[in-house]
């Protein structure tokens, strides 16, 4: 076999090797920025393209505590994440089902996904400029992990899970014992009442589903 | 030799592939020795308030297992609460009361945008990225004909002139002004430097001046009558001001930045016009973009984000800080409206997310409380007895309603 019969076997071989990786990690992560609407004080919006892991980081002191616990902290910024995730895929997908475009708003230019801070009506307490020290370490060390289902669900355009708010979920993660994920599920799942917190864009099944958990990297 | 080349087939694929998986680009706004330069008062203001030892911290914040809960006791009686009929096509975010107390100006952002071009922004944080800031209609309201009225459709951060006769607001970077007899709107001649932190913060003061940059990248100043002590604000997009009501003080919220593996924390610091800078807080991002400055000017109130929330007034004359509510519970606090008197204070409590959010009022002594209504973001009459606040909309961000209330 001659060198560049070689070299083109190699790289063929290589492209495979990435490919089975990624394909088993099974992973989605949403490309492009996080664009969003933020409803300034003023009473004006202002629209922000920010990348999605420094969204995360702006909104975690917000919505949950900065000294809590870090696995508190980390489940946190994963239940964040799972909602930065949800409504940029389906709103660049321009799905139809389900729920689709459920945070989209505008056109053009200033497409966006979300309407924050959650204090003036908005949907949740992204503020710019409040990182701290606790909360990025907590998205830090989650980077990337979220949830999605074990299999695709008939009909859906992905397998990502888009964890909902209530007014309680911040307390019942800081609640539930041990890592991250029991956190997590611990607040979602084991309370013995599935929690349908946004009725606009709810995936009940995501809530009611006896393991819909599939945190990957 | 085969070997090697096997690997650096590897790495030149897995650098092709790696391109476009996950990997995002932040925007190069401005270096990091042009964003020290250009910022040199900036860091200057956030180090002297990083060195105070005493400096409260809310990420480190501990609050004691002792509620504070005023009692319960009936302040207000209600009269009438109104649902505003406002137009159904338009999403109002916020208005404005004259100082008589007879109109409002409300503020609905229209879909349509001012970009914000890369060379105009001045951010600390290269990861986001202001892109468009909405053009505004303004509406009067008048409350005793309940007529309203288009002033502007585009415009932002009205302010009223005191005897109430001008409204003065910004269209993009210049200074009009609306003259409520002759209906009539005018520039000023005044304006500000055109860039993304002008659009965001140029503010246009009662008495017909312009708190703005007046270059780009520069400090903000009163154009055409420099305040000592105001002029050495220097922000950027990822910061916050609020201007007391009679321009003495200005409070601002610098955020904060990672530089490195470090972060820089954000700090509160209230800049008095007399030169003095009165450092209040650091990693309290979320009280300095609530706080809201008492009618005289003398008091600022913000909420603390903690497992047991709180309300806090600073007193910049006593240099004193009281806890006027302390939850027992998880909760989120916001929306503050001081009375016209300076004795009640009214904010919104909850999230909305499976239970209202209420509106509650509170003595500022901090002895009495009572629960108003269902809503957010209460805003205070000038004449006390009118509580402006707002609801969930079903088919828009928020609906209006005023109550009408008496003393007890």
């Amino acid at each position: 076999m001659d060198k560049p019969m070689r070299i083109i076997i190699v790289l063929i071989a290589s492209f495979y090797l990435l490919v089975s990786f990624f394909t088993s990690a099974q992973a989605i992560f949403p490309a492009g920025n996080h664009l969003f609407r933020y409803i300034q004080s003023n009473g004006s919006y202002a629209y922000y393209s920010s990348n999605k892991e420094t969204y995360i980081k702006n909104t975690l002191p917000n919505e949950w505590i900065a000294s809590w616990p870090s696995e508190t902290l980390k489940a946190g910024a994963v239940i964040i994440r799972s909602g930065v995730y949800w409504r940029q895929n389906r709103s660049l997908l321009g799905s139809l089902w389900p729920n689709n475009n459920c945070y989209q708003t505008g056109s053009g230019g200033t497409i966006s996904y979300v309407t924050v801070p959650n204090s003036r009506g908005g949907y949740e307490e992204w503020l710019p400029n409040s990182m701290q020290s606790s909360t990025n370490a907590a998205t830090n060390n989650t980077a990337f992990y979220h949830p999605e289902r074990v299999s695709l669900p008939s009909g859906r355009p992905d397998k990502l899970v888009g964890l909902r708010y209530n007014s309680t979920i911040q307390n019942r993660t800081n609640s539930g014992s041990g890592g991250w994920i029991a956190k997590i599920r611990y607040a979602y799942l084991n309370l013995g009442s599935p929690y349908d917190p946004n009725v606009q864009c709810s995936q009940i099944d995501d809530q009611t589903s006896s393991d819909p958990l599939y945190t990957n990297q | 030799m085969y070997r090697l080349k096997f690997i650096i087939s590897l790495v030149f694929v897995t650098s092709f592939l790696g391109i476009g998986v996950n990997k995002e680009i932040g925007l190069p706004l401005i270096s990091a020795n042009q964003k020290n330069h250009t910022l040199s008062i900036r860091n200057e203001t956030v180090q002297f308030a990083l060195a105070q030892e005493d400096l409260f911290d809310c990420s480190i914040y501990q609050p004691d297992s002792k509620q504070i809960h005023p009692l319960e006791q009936p302040l207000f009686s209600i009269v009438e609460e109104i649902k505003l009929a406002v137009d159904e096509d338009r999403d109002y975010s916020r208005a404005v009361w004259s100082p008589d107390g007879n109109a409002l100006v409300f503020i609905a952002p229209t879909e349509e945008y001012r970009e914000i071009k890369i060379n105009d922004t001045l951010s600390l944080d290269d990861e986001s990225r202001l892109v468009a800031v909405s053009k505004n209609e303004l509406i009067l309201y008048l409350l005793k004909t309940d007529t309203w009225e288009l002033i502007s459709n585009d415009g932002a951060s009205p302010t009223w002139s005191p005897d109430s006769r001008t409204i003065y607001y910004m269209t993009g970077i210049d200074m009009m002004k609306f003259d409520i007899n002759s209906k009539t709107q005018t520039y000023t001649g005044l304006s500000a430097a055109n860039t993304g932190v002008s659009l965001l913060f140029s503010k246009p003061l009662p008495n017909g001046l312009l708190f703005a940059p007046r270059e780009p990248h520069a400090p903000f100043e009163v154009i055409e009558n420099n305040i000592l002590g105001l002029n050495q604000i220097e922000i950027t997009e990822s910061d916050y001001l609020l201007l007391s009501p009679i321009g003495e003080q200005v409070a601002v919220g610098y955020g904060s930045y990672t530089n490195g593996e470090e972060i820089v924390p954000a700090v509160m610091v209230i800049h008095h016009s007399n030169g003095e800078i009165i450092p209040l807080m650091k990693n309290c991002q979320y009280s300095a973009l609530q706080a809201a400055w008492s009618p005289d000017g003398n008091r600022i109130a913000y909420p603390v984000h903690l497992d047991k929330p709180e309300i806090r007034v600073y007193d910049t004359h006593t240099k004193t800080t009281d806890i006027i509510i302390r939850l027992d519970t998880f909760d989120r606090l916001s929306g503050l409206s001081w009375a016209p008197d300076g004795k009640h204070l009214a904010f919104t409590k909850g999230d909305g997310r499976s239970i209202p959010r209420s509106i509650w009022v509170a003595s500022t002594d901090g002895k009495f409380i009572q629960y108003l209504a269902e809503g957010l973001l209460p805003n205070w009459s000038p004449d006390g007895i009118h509580l402006l606040y707002a609801k969930p909309g079903e088919n828009r961000l928020l609906d209006w309603y005023m109550l009408e209330m008496e003393i007890e």
